[in-house]
């Protein structure tokens, strides 16, 4: 399978605009399906499964917001390339070629169906921004169209039925990745956490907990999917992000009004480290994108745009550098190819 | 409904197998049942209660138990936490539902359903048979309206509806006894 042209498309998720886009990265919505007549996975023999992948591929041609996807089947798949439809948040690491699973990469990468991971079927909609009730309408569109040709496990009682019952009766998670810079700098992000928690939402950092995560970057979702609706889940969420987003704007003003200089020093020492380092990990990168992005949002920083760092934020993860590069590199190449594209990206963009 | 194997008894016990992805529906007398070695598990239970029989075993935690559609066992399902088919919600429903009621919001449902399922769900308010003007009318309407409640009661079965399958049962009875 040829995944090269994934490459040159810019993702949509990762345009930088869409509501609140100065806070918040993106916004997801998966829905867990099983179909009727087969057992879920853990009960199921290959001989099912691919049946299953037969039947959700075979009816693709009939839902019109499918139409010229890309099927990737994960049974031969490099190690790279599966690797790679992780960082494009595609798959997840959950999916795996034991289990005859597959991904249909809808066009633009908006929607993609994932075959056989813990359910039959999982569909996604992913977009830039705080755009839940747009990816909650689109969802909805595909999901209905793939109902008038695929039946599902259904109940009237617990919904849609799911291997775990941790998802069943909508069958929903609704995700949004945010970026709390001037909240782990006032220190305020474990209380927030914490109250979010008992909220009833998951917060997760990426790579880390709390003031840890990495990058300042935290995704947080509904952790219920029974006993409310689809659209009482959503409205639940964003009320909740926004209330966290007012705390991040107030926390920005604060670190402008009065500690303009130490933001701005930080700001500028990312910079300086961006634009000329030779080597640099994944890590180091994603923290010192991290304050370059707070830079953009808080206009301090003028030259660069927001669609740029976040294409940079994907672009450096290591299977996307060995696409990028056409081979598979160790890891001080990796480090060397990472730091070159930044500086000529960056450099670019700086005319 | 008559047994399928015996063609002779009543069948009280009804369930789905499936071999090789095919589901099998099977409906079988108490006897011949047991002759098959099926035991008559939660959701066995369930459709004797709709029968009309009652005396379905008691379920203890950890007895065994399997779920008669995939056969997951409920130590399987302390093991891995995940389900092995639609059917297990039921065979495993008095273990799930704490669990259920500690992570979830509701014990129901209350999202978007399928289409075509708005349809089916209306077996919920069968409207009571309208006043006829000649008896003659009455006894026709009244067999066909016992017809349409025995599909909507297989209707229920097929969506695990069961209260609402004891429920038109008791209206076909009602009927009948005019
Ligand atoms: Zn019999
Ligand atoms: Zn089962």
């Amino acid at each position: 399978m040829e995944l090269e042209y994934l490459l040159t498309n810019i993702a949509p998720w990762l345009t930088g605009d869409g509501p609140e886009a100065d806070i918040v990265l993106s916004s997801r919505i998966r829905l867990a399906r099983n179909l009727k007549g087969f057992n879920f996975l853990r009960k199921t023999g290959e001989a099912s499964r691919r049946e299953i992948l037969d039947l959700i591929c075979g009816v693709i041609d009939k839902v019109s917001p499918l139409s010229g996807s890309t099927v990737v089947k994960l049974e031969g798949l490099p190690d790279l390339d599966r690797l790679f439809l992780m960082e494009r948040h595609l798959i997840s690491r959950e999916l795996s070629p034991d289990y005859q699973g597959a991904v249909i990469i809808g066009p633009e990468e908006i929607v993609s169906l994932m075959i056989n991971e813990e359910d039959h079927l999982r569909i996604q909609i992913i977009r830039s921004g705080m755009s839940l009730s747009r990816c909650w309408e689109e969802i909805q569109k595909v999901d209905a169209e793939l109902e008038k040709v695929l039946e599902y496990e259904y109940s009237p009682v617990y919904g849609y039925l799911t291997a775990c019952p941790s998802n069943v009766g909508t069958g929903m998670r609704a995700s949004v990745m945010i970026h709390l810079p001037a909240l782990v700098l006032h220190k305020q992000i474990d209380k927030i956490i914490q109250t979010v928690g008992k909220l009833g939402l998951a917060v997760r950092g990426i790579n880390g907990e709390g003031s840890q995560a990495a990058g300042n970057m935290f995704q947080i979702s509904n952790q219920s999917t029974l006993g409310k609706s689809e659209e009482e889940i959503l409205g639940d969420l964003e009320k909740i992000i926004s209330k966290i987003i007012v705390h991040e704007r107030n926390g920005r003003r604060v670190l402008l009004e009065r500690q303009l200089l130490r933001i701005e020093d930080q700001i500028y020492r990312a910079l300086g480290i961006l634009n000329n380092a030779r080597l640099i990990t994944s890590e180091e990168t994603i923290d010192l994108l991290s304050a370059l992005r707070m830079g953009v949002d808080l206009e301090v920083l003028e030259t660069i745009t927001r669609g740029t760092v976040n294409q940079l934020f994907l672009y450096t993860q290591p299977a996307h550098l060995q696409k990028l590069a056409g081979s598979s590199l160790d890891a001080t190449k990796r480090d060397a190819l990472r730091a070159k594209l930044i500086r000529d990206k960056i450099e670019k963009e700086g005319r | 409904m008559i047994c399928q194997n015996c063609q002779k008894e009543e069948a009280t016990v009804h369930f789905t197998e499936i071999i090789d992805s095919k589901v099998n529906e099977l409906n079988l007398c108490k006897k011949c049942a047991e002759k098959k070695g099926i035991s008559l598990t939660v959701s066995n239970a369930f459709s004797e209660f709709i029968s009309g029989m009652t005396g379905g075993q008691a379920q203890t935690e950890d007895d065994g138990r399997c779920c008669p559609r995939c056969g997951l066992s409920f130590k399987e399902l302390r093991q891995g936490g995940r389900l092995g088919c639609g059917e297990c919600y039921t065979a495993f429903e008095d273990s799930l539902s704490a669990l259920i009621k500690n992570i979830q919001k509701g014990p129901k449902h209350t999202g978007k359903s399928p289409p075509g399922f708005k349809e089916e769900v209306s077996i919920k308010t069968v409207p009571a048979p309208p006043v006829m003007e000649s008896n003659e009318k009455v006894a026709i309407d009244k067999e066909a309206r016992i017809k349409e409640l025995r599909g909507k009661i297989k209707a229920a079965i097929a969506i695990e509806e069961y209260e609402q399958a004891a429920h038109l049962r008791d209206w076909i009875k009602d009927l009948e006894s005019k």
